[in-house]
């Protein structure tokens, strides 16, 4: 189980989250929903300990790792692959090596084997020709089945993907969505979707957790949240704007 | 109430705010400024580790560094050789200005005037690509990979600098020498090829040149790099923070550039 206990995060004096309380189950698939801006990214970043919160405690299978050193946090993210919501490739590297960048540093595989690895992984997200291309020479939605294959590389027994399906083109959207479905399938990883795709949610999650003014308001099995409610909780939002 | 919750940029919260008459003081730029230069010196080791990327930075150098610290040494030799041919009359042994030009140029100008221009050139460089590497989250991206950006972002620029300016001043010395030389013996006709090498050669003593032509331009070098790094790791708000980012680096950098060239000269003579 990874709990979030109590976490508070704030930005000067802006609030994003107040005092949340979340319990993510493993090996499953779990959706992090609500409105925009009110704190999906800052959630999924808070969870791994890539922003420190103000408060609270994070525990991973019983790891607490905001007690980790600098040194014991960047062994943990070996076990962590995070999509982010614009992809984030390294834009002066191609995808190959923006693919073969843990492989060489953390892993130390031969060149042989990373050049093996690469293509394998290429070939899951069905971008097999694009290992020379940089990325400002690829679509929003290409970057972003390259950033999935990158966080694959290592092989992560929990998965982080912030927004997987939003600005690209329907195409690439369903060619992500199939790869989430595939993953999930596998049910070997503990996925953490963040995203505004309730189609998505309802074909895929295992669990939901609702991010709404700094607070989770619904949090619990995906078959317990009905779509009454869940168009309620985003309906509540847009009446308060 | 507006129940949006309206963020700054979520991926550069920590980040202080250095713009100019904001509320972060000289103080705070300063404890921050410390802090990273603790870190680099803690990820020493990773310089061997990410040596691929420091050899990179330094194919960069070469195409962009040494032709620039040719032309200056060239052309700042030339100057010399002006100001020694205005300096020349009967009062004056010929020797001594050639010693005062060739000592004060090879051991201080050449090589401060190319750090104060590589501080602009190298500096903002390194603050605008960690700039936008920061906004665009590749940075923490970096980080989910387990790869410490300091180690595989800081440390190749800094280690490249560090061993490319030197160089680069060597280069551009020797040009100068040979600028000034020729300039001096064939163009302007001021000095004599004997009193040329007597000049050079009163009171030459080799430490100095070590001093003045390795270590200060390697320090110069870790200067500039670090300095870019550090703003750069602290840009936010996009263009115009990289923009920010990248002039403040420039600046803070020729600023501790010229502080260095005094301390290193009294502590060196």
């Amino acid at each position: 189980m990874i709990i979030l206990e109590n976490i508070s995060k704030r930005f000067g004096n802006t609030v994003v989250l107040d005092r949340v309380h979340a319990e993510i189950p493993l090996r499953k698939t779990t959706f992090v929903l609500g409105p925009s801006g009110h704190g999906k990214t800052v959630f999924l970043k808070t969870s791994i300990g890539l922003l420190k919160p103000d408060e609270g405690r994070i525990h991973f299978e019983g790891r607490e790792i905001l007690k980790f050193s600098e040194k014991e946090l960047y062994r943990f993210w070996t076990d962590i692959g995070f999509v982010f919501q614009e992809a984030a490739l390294i834009d002066s590297l191609t995808v190959a090596e923006n693919l073969s960048l843990f492989l060489t540093y953390q892993a130390r595989l031969g060149q042989t084997e990373i050049r093996s690895r690469v293509r394998d992984l290429l070939a899951y997200v069905g971008l097999e020709q694009m290992e020379e291309k940089f990325p400002e020479e690829l679509s929003g939605g290409m970057k972003k089945r390259v950033a999935v294959a990158r966080a694959l590389a290592k092989d992560p027994p929990y998965l982080f993907i912030d927004e997987p399906t939003s600005g690209i083109d329907e195409e690439n959207a369903r060619i992500l969505k199939d790869l989430i479905a595939r993953l999930s399938r596998q049910g070997n990883k503990t996925t953490i979707i963040a995203t505004h795709d309730r189609q998505m949610m309802q074909e895929l999650a295992d669990y939901v957790i609702f991010i709404k003014n700094r607070k989770i308001p619904f949090a619990g099995p995906a078959s317990r949240i009905e779509e009454g409610r869940l168009k309620d909780l985003y309906r509540k939002e847009s009446n308060e704007r | 109430m507006d129940s949006r919750i309206f963020m700054r940029n979520p991926d550069t919260p920590d980040s202080i705010d250095l713009g100019p008459g904001k509320s972060a003081g000289f103080f705070i730029v300063f404890c921050e400024l410390f802090l990273q230069l603790v870190e680099f010196f803690k990820n020493i080791p990773e310089i061997a580790k990410y040596w691929a990327e420091t050899s990179r930075q330094i194919n960069k150098h070469i195409a962009g560094t040494l032709p620039l610290g040719m032309f200056i040494g060239c052309f700042v030799g030339i100057g010399s050789s002006l100001q020694g041919k205005n300096q020349a009359s009967i009062w004056v042994a010929h020797q001594i200005i050639v010693n005062i030009i060739f000592k004060y140029g090879i051991l201080e100008l050449y090589p401060f005037i190319l750090g104060l221009v590589l501080a602009g050139k190298i500096g903002s460089s390194v603050a605008a690509e960690i700039g936008s590497m920061k906004i665009t989250e590749q940075i923490e991206a970096l980080k989910t990979m387990s790869i410490p950006p300091v180690g595989y972002l800081g440390w190749p620029r800094v280690a490249a600098s560090m061993i490319m300016i030197p160089l680069t001043t060597i280069f551009s010395d020797i040009c100068a020498l040979i600028s000034m030389s020729f300039v001096s013996l064939r163009v302007f006709k001021w000095v004599s090829y004997d009193d040329l090498i007597a000049g050079v050669k009163f009171n030459f003593r080799p430490c100095f040149l070590i001093i003045h032509m390795i270590l200060k331009p390697a320090l110069y070098g870790f200067v500039i790099c670090f300095i870019g790094y550090f703003f750069g790791t602290k840009a936010r708000q996009g263009a115009k923070g990289v923009g920010q980012a990248s002039i403040q680096s420039a600046v803070v950098s020729a600023m501790i550039i010229i502080a260095l060239n005094y301390l290193i000269g009294e502590l060196s003579y």
